[in-house]
């Protein structure tokens, strides 16, 4: 109990200090970065595309980031600041400390990071969209003696092509509905040519269900997760940023995108396998084939690093000496 | 003074009433020695600690407080072995010479905090608190934010963290360092204060002279290793035999350096560019320490602080170890 007590009590303290940090307003800064994104994005042709994107953003960059600028402090600070002593003369476990800290940074970033999520879900879904109505599948064809043969097929509001002088035209084809057909001036080979509407494509403007939430838990648990990292390496090194930094960006960032085996030993990949749903078209773009666990497995793996970590570092902090300079 | 010179904790006291017991103690830095076979016993009641930077004072206490392990040797205080050790640090309180607080915090804030932690109730807490500081004169001052402290003000905050569990030995490094003439006195105070309600103190300082009328136990250690260990007055006649050579900031410099100059054993007096501080060679220091707050409410010059070169102490050991 008084373990218990004494952890809360620190991280009590340490939250209300550093939601009043510099280190707080930067990582804020970090977090808005995809949400204002989302948020300022106009000309969206497809929400899905936009969240998909935004996601990974928040994934690889704002959760790590977020995570190891607070996490830095977990220790490192105090035995920087000369302050560590305060806390090591006293009735209490020395762990106590690593974990109290670690609770208040875990809390701030994971909160920060669902903010983040949460933005980039509104966002997504109230882009100012380029246009509401159905997209048109437009074919340029030409007449041969076997009937009328397709150039181009596309999707755009415009349709370019060239008359019998060679000079470019073009014509404005949004307006058309399946089946109509415009005829244009014959090419410069002297054969007849048409715009013919072929299909109606519907704009996709909302989120598959349940996006929402696997993004919130999967930007929070992600930033709590590079927390404790940072706050490990606080234990050893004066300066656990930059080797945090190293870690999330150069050796995560190999890992988890190198295609193979090596991906399931990044955070990414775990934290990827909570949102990505390869039988969505959006994703399944920006992975291709790979695969992913399921999101049970995923949460449950993340879950077993992370007790292993909480319990490496707070034995690591019950043992090591700080020599503090004066 | 049968107790100068030795280097082994003295036989005639008794193991189980001393607070602090180190044999054969060694703590190193890499290839840094920081205390090299250190053997002393300290009893209950205020014991000064004396020897100049880098003697291994700050190490010795560091030990003792369990911040760090020995290298070799071994420490134990109130019986208990220090590193990491709870039911010690209930009994112990500590006070690091380095001058850092939570800025943001204020004092009674930072105070009630600690003393939460511990296992205190918010009430109890409060209390101690509020009453460790008024112990120390911030009353006034604490609900101000520690960054906005003097380093006099920073430095009683210090102590009042170190005795407001009301611990049985308190551990003070450095404590009267860099402070005006004011604060120490107010200092030197609440450590009488506190020897009086049955506290044991160990106080380290560079400066013998800072000690003096607070204790008659000192223990002198040099290059991490114990030098002497006995009565003050046996040691300052040891100290006394060499010229020592001591600032002052003043606002009246050159007042001052005129007044001095008239004392005995003064060999020269040079004021600073600054037009503040007056640098003075005496082979007399114990008289110059004596005479100085009267000279200097009789000028009205304004000392704000007072030091005494760490070289010159260190040529004094080195004097001491021949």
């Amino acid at each position: 109990m008084a373990f218990i007590k004494a952890t809360l009590l620190i991280a009590a303290l340490q939250t209300g200090v550093l939601i009043k940090s510099i280190r707080f307003v930067i990582c804020l800064l970090v977090a808005l970065v995809p949400a204002g994104i989302s948020l300022a994005a106009g000309g969206v042709t497809d929400a899905e595309k936009l969240a998909v994107g935004l996601s990974m953003m928040a994934l690889q960059f704002a959760a790590p980031l977020v995570g190891l600028i607070l996490g830095s402090v977990v220790i490192a600070e105090e035995v920087e600041g000369r302050t560590i002593t305060f806390f090591f003369t006293r009735p209490i476990h020395r762990s106590a400390l690593f974990m109290g800290r670690w609770i208040a940074v875990a809390l701030v970033s994971s909160l920060l990071m669902a903010g983040s999520a949460a933005g980039i879900v509104y966002g997504s879904s109230h882009a100012t969209f380029q246009d509401t109505q159905p997209q048109i599948q437009w074919e340029l064809q030409t007449e041969r003696a076997t009937g009328w043969k397709t150039k181009i097929s596309q999707t755009s509001k415009n349709a370019w092509y060239k008359d019998e002088e060679g000079r470019s035209r073009r014509e404005r084809v949004s307006w058309m509905q399946p089946g109509d057909v415009i005829d244009l001036p014959a090419n410069p080979q002297g054969r007849p040519q048409r715009i013919r509407a072929v299909k109606s494509i519907p704009r996709d403007m909302d989120l598959p269900a349940g996006f929402a939430g696997l993004l919130i838990l999967a930007a929070s648990l992600g930033a709590a997760f590079y927390t404790l990292i940072t706050a490990g390496l606080s234990i050893f090194y004066k300066r656990p940023m930059i080797l945090g930094l190293a870690y999330a960006f150069a050796v995560e960032g190999l890992l988890a995108n190198l295609p193979g085996s090596t991906q399931v030993l990044s955070v990414q990949y775990h934290l990827r396998s909570l949102l990505v749903d390869m039988e969505n078209p959006a994703w399944k773009r920006v992975f291709d084939d790979a695969e992913f666990l399921e999101p049970g497995q995923a949460l449950l793996r993340l879950a077993v690093f992370a007790i292993v970590l909480l319990g490496g570092c707070s034995w690591a902090v019950a043992r090591k000496q700080f020599v503090l300079t004066s | 003074m049968s107790e100068i010179l030795t280097d082994k904790p003295a036989e005639t006291s008794e193991p189980t009433s001393c607070v602090i017991e180190a044999r054969e103690l060694g703590r190193w830095y890499g290839e840094v020695v920081g205390l090299s076979d250190l053997s002393v016993i300290i009893q209950p009641g205020i014991t000064g600690l004396v020897g100049p930077n880098g003697s291994g004072k700050s190490t010795f206490m560091k030990l003792i407080v369990g911040e760090l392990k020995p290298s070799r040797g071994g420490v134990r205080v109130m019986g208990h072995k220090p590193f990491a050790n709870r039911t010690l640090y209930r009994e112990l309180g500590f006070c690091p010479q380095q001058d850092a607080l939570y800025d943001h915090l204020s004092a009674y804030a930072f105070l009630t905090h600690l003393l939460r932690i511990t296992g205190k109730s918010a009430r109890d807490s409060k209390l101690l608190a509020g009453k460790a500081l008024e112990r120390v004169g911030l009353t006034e001052a604490m609900h101000r934010k520690c960054g906005n402290y003097s380093k006099g003000m920073r430095q009683r905050v210090r102590i009042a963290q170190a005795i407001a569990h009301e611990p049985k030995l308190i551990i003070f490094d450095e404590p009267l360092s860099g402070l005006d003439p004011i604060a120490r006195h107010q200092i030197r105070t609440i450590f009488n204060e506190l020897a009086s309600a049955g506290c044991s103190l160990l106080v380290s300082s560079h400066v013998l002279h800072e000690l003096q009328g607070l204790t008659n136990r000192i223990v002198l250690i040099h290059r991490g290793r114990l030098l002497a260990q006995g009565g003050i007055s046996d040691i300052r006649r040891l100290l006394s035999k060499h010229p020592r050579r001591i600032s002052i900031a003043s606002d009246a410099p050159v007042d001052l350096a005129v007044e001095l100059l008239r004392l005995p054993g003064m060999r020269a007096t040079r004021i600073a560019e600054d037009n503040r501080t007056l640098t003075v060679e005496t082979q007399n220091a114990e008289q110059l320490f004596d005479e100085l707050p009267a000279i200097a409410t009789r000028l009205q010059a304004g000392i704000t602080s007072l030091d005494s070169d760490d070289e010159d102490l260190e040529a004094v050991f080195d004097y001491l170890v021949g």
